[in-house]
């Protein structure tokens, strides 16, 4: 995979309007092809962060480069072709009268022809099993159903970066499940995901990369085992473990030393150490 | 544990213009005094039940009822919502769909306000909700500035200061951080034990939960699949995973080593039980 930085930021200050200062110095670097998750508490800056990389918000100080491009100096409109945002709240984002319309809608913005239209609408509306149902009103789709299409309607765009907003949230099991299969197959495919997120499990499970977010600066930007070992960030920022990690560590006292980062892999590790 | 305050028989409700009930035979009883966790997946039929719960149905909801939902030894078709609102508190799932007001005082004076209330027992009112929930510092703050841990508290506040005997929580946690997570969960163990009150909490984050109920219920397609205490219904694994639904970690990973022959004397549920239960065999 290639290892070019598709988004950097330098120096990178934001002060909300009104002087609330959400960003200070923040220095990154996201590779092509990397799964990371952005953590912190609520507040800390983390969504601030990443509507940066789509040019929704103007560094105060700063920059922001996005494929080469600084975010200070490119139309949005050409922000969202290399970038995709998909927001916490479907609500948010979802305004059109039918399920195609809405999956189609930046595709026909961006003035591709109707074929073009049409197959890659179809295929992102495949992708998050919602095909069937092109002709439905958004509103009357399940909530989690809305979710799939606001995803769908970024995928669409075939962006080579992934942003997704708390992609799980009030989401349960089987959605859960599929949202992340879905970045996964996504990840695979070689497009850049970056997830904000407050659910460890999910960070530990899916994530290669983790930058926690504390008070608008990034306090810690290491892989998701190492960022679990560190016991003082984890808690000045009121993260806790994941399940697994937590017992895990626990079972070191019973002389188990493997770090599982999934249930599977705690599972096996257990069965390894109990029968040996 | 006494007696029942929440009795349900044969309830079975439609929404007009549906053929398909949203509920189906439900049965279930909630003693004064308990955390009943309520599980299911998304359309399972929760936000019906709730609604037949705090009397939205019948009496608001259009629809057609059969069987009977009790609260406080009496049918709520029989009380009035005003009634059944001082007995049964709703809390939504996004504190930001049910504060509306300029500060937090205002926020919890709308209840009692609405109850119509002698002035002095609103007053009372809002101290004691702010004295329970912790909130007092924050009583001249808008609401809308608040971050989510607090809203949420400030929601709960809200509600509390209605004085119900039965709490009602949608997803408590579901927009908070790790750390307002605990805190709210924490106020509600605290709501529960200190002044009794019968809780039904529906969570999808069944790790930070699990420990906290007394009961779990899992709804499917309408009706009730699964009923009993945490560790009957958690070690249940299989089934619950055919309703597309998860055990607590510790549960899953018994689960998994379960099926080599491992055997275990009481079914794990939070990470330190699951630490002394796995510990054991090492």
């Amino acid at each position: 995979m290639a290892s070019e930085a598709i988004i950097e930021t330098r120096d990178l200050s934001y002060s909300y309007p009104g002087g609330i200062s959400a960003l200070s110095s923040v220095n990154l670097e996201i590779r092509q092809g990397e799964f990371v998750a952005i953590i912190g508490s609520n507040g800390s800056g983390k969504t601030t962060l990443v509507k940066h990389f789509n040019g929704l918000l103007k560094p105060s100080q700063g920059h922001v480069m996005v494929d080469g491009l600084d975010t200070r100096t490119t139309r949005v409109s050409e922000l969202s072709r290399i970038v995709g945002f998909v927001f916490q709240n479907p609500d948010h984002q979802i305004f059109a009268y039918s399920v195609w319309e809405e999956a189609s809608f930046g595709l026909k913005l961006h003035k591709l022809d109707a074929e073009t239209v049409e197959q890659q609408t179809t295929e992102a509306l495949q992708a998050v099993s919602l095909d069937e149902l092109r002709d439905r009103h958004p509103r009357a789709l399940s909530r989690g159903q809305r979710q799939r299409l606001a995803t769908a309607s970024i995928l669409a765009l075939r962006t080579p970066v992934l942003v997704l907003d708390e992609p799980t949230t009030g989401q349960d099991f089987l959605s859960r499940r599929q949202i992340m299969a879905l970045a996964v197959e996504l990840h695979a495919d070689g497009r850049t995901v970056l997830m904000v997120t407050h659910d460890m499990a999910l960070v530990a499970e899916y994530a290669t990369r983790v930058i926690v977010m504390k008070d608008g600066a990034a306090v810690c930007d290491a892989s998701p085992n190492e960022v679990f070992k560190q016991d003082e960030v984890l808690k000045s920022t009121g993260l806790d473990l994941p399940p697994v990690a937590k017992i895990a560590r626990g079972l070191r006292a019973y002389g188990f030393s493997d770090t599982p980062l999934t249930q599977t892999e705690l599972v096996e590790n257990l069965l390894t150490a109990i029968r040996s | 544990m006494s007696e029942p305050v929440v009795v349900v028989e044969d309830l079975t409700f439609s929404y007009s213009g549906t053929k398909e009930p949203a509920l189906r035979d439900i049965n279930l009883t909630f003693e004064q005094g308990e955390i009943a966790l309520l599980i299911g997946a998304t359309g399972a039929g929760k936000s019906t039940l709730y609604m037949c719960l705090n009397g939205l149905i019948p009496h608001l909801v259009p629809g057609r009822v059969g069987g009977r939902v009790d609260i406080d030894g009496t049918a709520t078709r029989d009380q009035s919502i005003s009634e059944l609102a001082q007995k049964v508190g709703f809390v939504f799932q996004s504190p930001d769909v049910q504060l509306f007001a300029h500060t937090v005082r205002e926020e919890l004076a709308f209840g009692p306000e609405n109850l119509g209330l002698a002035k002095s027992e609103i007053l009372r009112r809002i101290q004691l909700a702010a004295t329970t929930i912790g909130i007092e510092e924050l009583l001249e703050r808008e609401p809308a500035y608040l971050s989510g841990g607090q809203q949420q508290s400030v929601a709960i506040g809200a509600i509390w200061a209605m004085l119900p005997e039965i709490l009602i929580l949608d997803e408590p946690t579901s927009n908070l951080d790790p750390q307002s997570s605990r805190r709210v969960l924490e106020l509600i163990r605290a709501l529960n034990s200190e002044h009794g009150k019968t809780i039904l909490i529906a969570e999808h984050k069944i790790d930070a939960v699990a420990h906290l109920a007394d009961s779990i219920l899992v709804m499917h397609e309408g009706q009730i699949a699964m009923q009993g205490k945490p560790r009957q219904v958690f070690s249940q694994t299989e089934e619950l995973h055919q309703l597309g639904l998860v055990a607590p970690t510790a549960a899953e990973v018994a689960f998994e080593l379960s099926k080599y022959g491992y055997t275990f004397d009481s079914w794990p549920l939070t990470a330190e039980e699951g630490i002394q239960a796995f510990g054991e065999l090492l």
